[in-house]
């Protein structure tokens, strides 16, 4: 598909659910969380080709753990982004703050081993001080 | 005054290349089998560069008699050069990589995350950055230290080899000059170099990468510390070379003085074959400063030879570090650019250290070849 067809379809997919508004609240809630998916899929989908060339990158390079670090974050992110804002539409705001919370824990849980060895660098060029 | 200095230093560095030809073949030779070659894998450190090529090639048949040695030593040299230069380019390609994937993170952050998130996912790309800057400018480190080490080891075993030659050209006064104040300055490099400068650098290094990840602004500082650093390294060096060059002139004339009195004697109080002696001693002198050449232009290949592979890897770092720096701006990168740069600049500090150290012992040898003895 191409970006104008997907674009056409979003267009599409919000009329619907707008239509939905009307008749059913809780089903258009359930149809845009679905078409969120949908649409979220076929963008990794598309990114796929520049994924697989990163990581392919990454383990040449040797530094596979921080490529594969930051990939997973850039996802945790997205979907937490899309989650919250999706909650926030919904008019549940505590829930996207609680979306967000979860979302920053795991990207820090994904950091300490970073840091970690970021840290022990630091402490060995200290070192040579003492 | 810069130009002249330089024009001074190539002249130099000529002379001493093109004397490796000439030196006395023979005599090295025979220097050689009554130094017993069988125990030269005991005699050579164990961590000299290309330790293997130059055993192999000091134990083959040929031995030193047709001066390949550069050819020798120089695949083993190009080889370590390719090889650096792959790891640069792996380097520059993952580092532009991560630099990529912040950018867009810069670009989603403004579309898609809310502030925290965002700054989360900030923090940790600025993280994972510095990381693999940091480890790669710690490894160059490590590498210019180890370096240092080898340079040290080397000199403190070259100082008896000069000490001798000096004696036997007749230069007593400035053997014992010379050996006490190489001894000397070694001990004060050491002392200063390896236990303040690089210390000192070791700070600035810890400083700079926390500076880049956290939020305090601890870069004024990491620049306070560089700047000392090449101001302690600028006036230890004039120092030196100020003493060496006046300790040199004075012991020469000195040697001279002492040589010249003891060749009137023998040829004005000493009957009929005074004047042979004389002239005879001459021709020792001359043929012992073409050993003294031969000496100091191995002695300064060495120096080179060991400072040129960290030397090389240091400015090939440095230019990856540059290119970065300025694609970050590209990609308006700011955090990223600063850090980037002052890992260059880190590493531009790297390369004067083994710089003035490798030229102070450089000019050293020059001065060895160099200083009249004998008249």
């Amino acid at each position: 598909m191409s970006i104008f067809q997907v674009l056409g379809v979003l267009f599409l997919t919000l009329v619907l659910v707008l239509m939905l508004k009307e008749l059913r609240v809780r089903y258009s809630i359930l149809f845009s969380a679905a078409a969120l998916i949908v649409f979220l899929l076929f963008s990794l989908e598309e990114m796929k080709s520049v994924l697989s060339f990163l990581t392919a990158l990454s383990e040449k390079s040797g530094y596979t753990t921080y490529f594969t670090v930051l990939l997973k974050s850039l996802g945790i992110a997205l979907s937490t982004g899309f989650l919250a804002e999706l909650c926030r539409d919904m008019g549940e705001g505590a829930l996207s703050r609680a979306a967000e919370l979860c979302g920053k824990g795991a990207i820090l849980s994904l950091a300490f081993p970073v840091l970690k060895d970021f840290l022990d660098l630091i402490a060995r060029a200290m070192e040579s001080v003492e | 005054m810069k130009k002249t200095g330089l024009v001074f230093l190539l002249a130099l560095l000529i002379a001493v290349f093109f004397a490796v030809p000439c030196a006395a073949s023979e005599l090295l030779e025979d220097l050689f089998e009554s130094a017993d070659l069988g125990e030269l894998e005991d005699v050579l450190p164990a961590d000299l560069p290309y330790r293997d090529e130059v055993l192999e090639k000091l134990q083959s048949e040929e031995g030193l008699s047709d001066y390949n040695l550069f050819g020798a030593l120089a695949p083993s040299f190009f080889a370590s050069v390719k090889e650096s230069f792959f790891s640069e380019v792996r380097l520059f390609a993952t580092v532009f990589c991560l630099l990529l994937l912040s950018a867009f993170f810069s670009a989603m952050r403004q579309a898609f995350f809310r502030d925290s998130v965002g700054d989360v996912v900030d923090f940790l790309s600025v993280l994972v950055l510095a990381g693999t800057a940091f480890s790669a400018l710690y490894t160059t480190f490590t590498k210019v230290r180890q370096t240092l080490f080898v340079m040290s080891s080397f000199l403190v075993s070259m100082l008896p080899v000069t000490t001798a030659v000096y004696s036997l050209s007749g230069g007593v006064a400035t053997a014992g000059a010379q050996s006490t104040f190489f001894l000397g300055a070694l001990t004060v490099l050491d002392a200063i170099c390896m236990q303040l400068l690089v210390p000192l650098f070791s700070a600035s290094f810890a400083l700079s990468a926390a500076n880049a990840v956290s939020g305090v602004d601890l870069g004024p500082l990491a620049r306070f510390l560089r700047r000392t650093v090449s101001l302690l390294l600028s006036v230890l060096f004039l120092v030196l070379l100020s003493a060496l060059g006046v300790q040199s002139l004075l012991c020469a004339s000195a040697d001279s003085l002492t040589l010249r009195s003891a060749r009137f004697a023998a040829a004005n109080f000493i009957p009929a074959i005074g004047g042979m002696f004389s002239e005879s001693a001459k021709t020792v002198f001359s043929a012992l400063s073409v050993l003294r050449s031969s000496v100091g232009a191995l002695g300064a290949f060495s120096l080179l030879w060991i400072m040129l592979s960290p030397l090389v890897a240091v400015f090939s770092r440095r230019i990856v570090f540059s290119l970065l720096s300025a694609f970050c701006a590209a990609f308006s990168l700011p955090r990223e650019s600063a850090f980037l740069s002052e890992c260059e600049e880190t590493l531009g500090l790297l390369s004067a250290i083994v710089l003035s150290v490798g030229a102070f012992f450089l000019i050293g040898f020059g001065i060895f070849i160099a200083v009249p003895i004998g008249g």
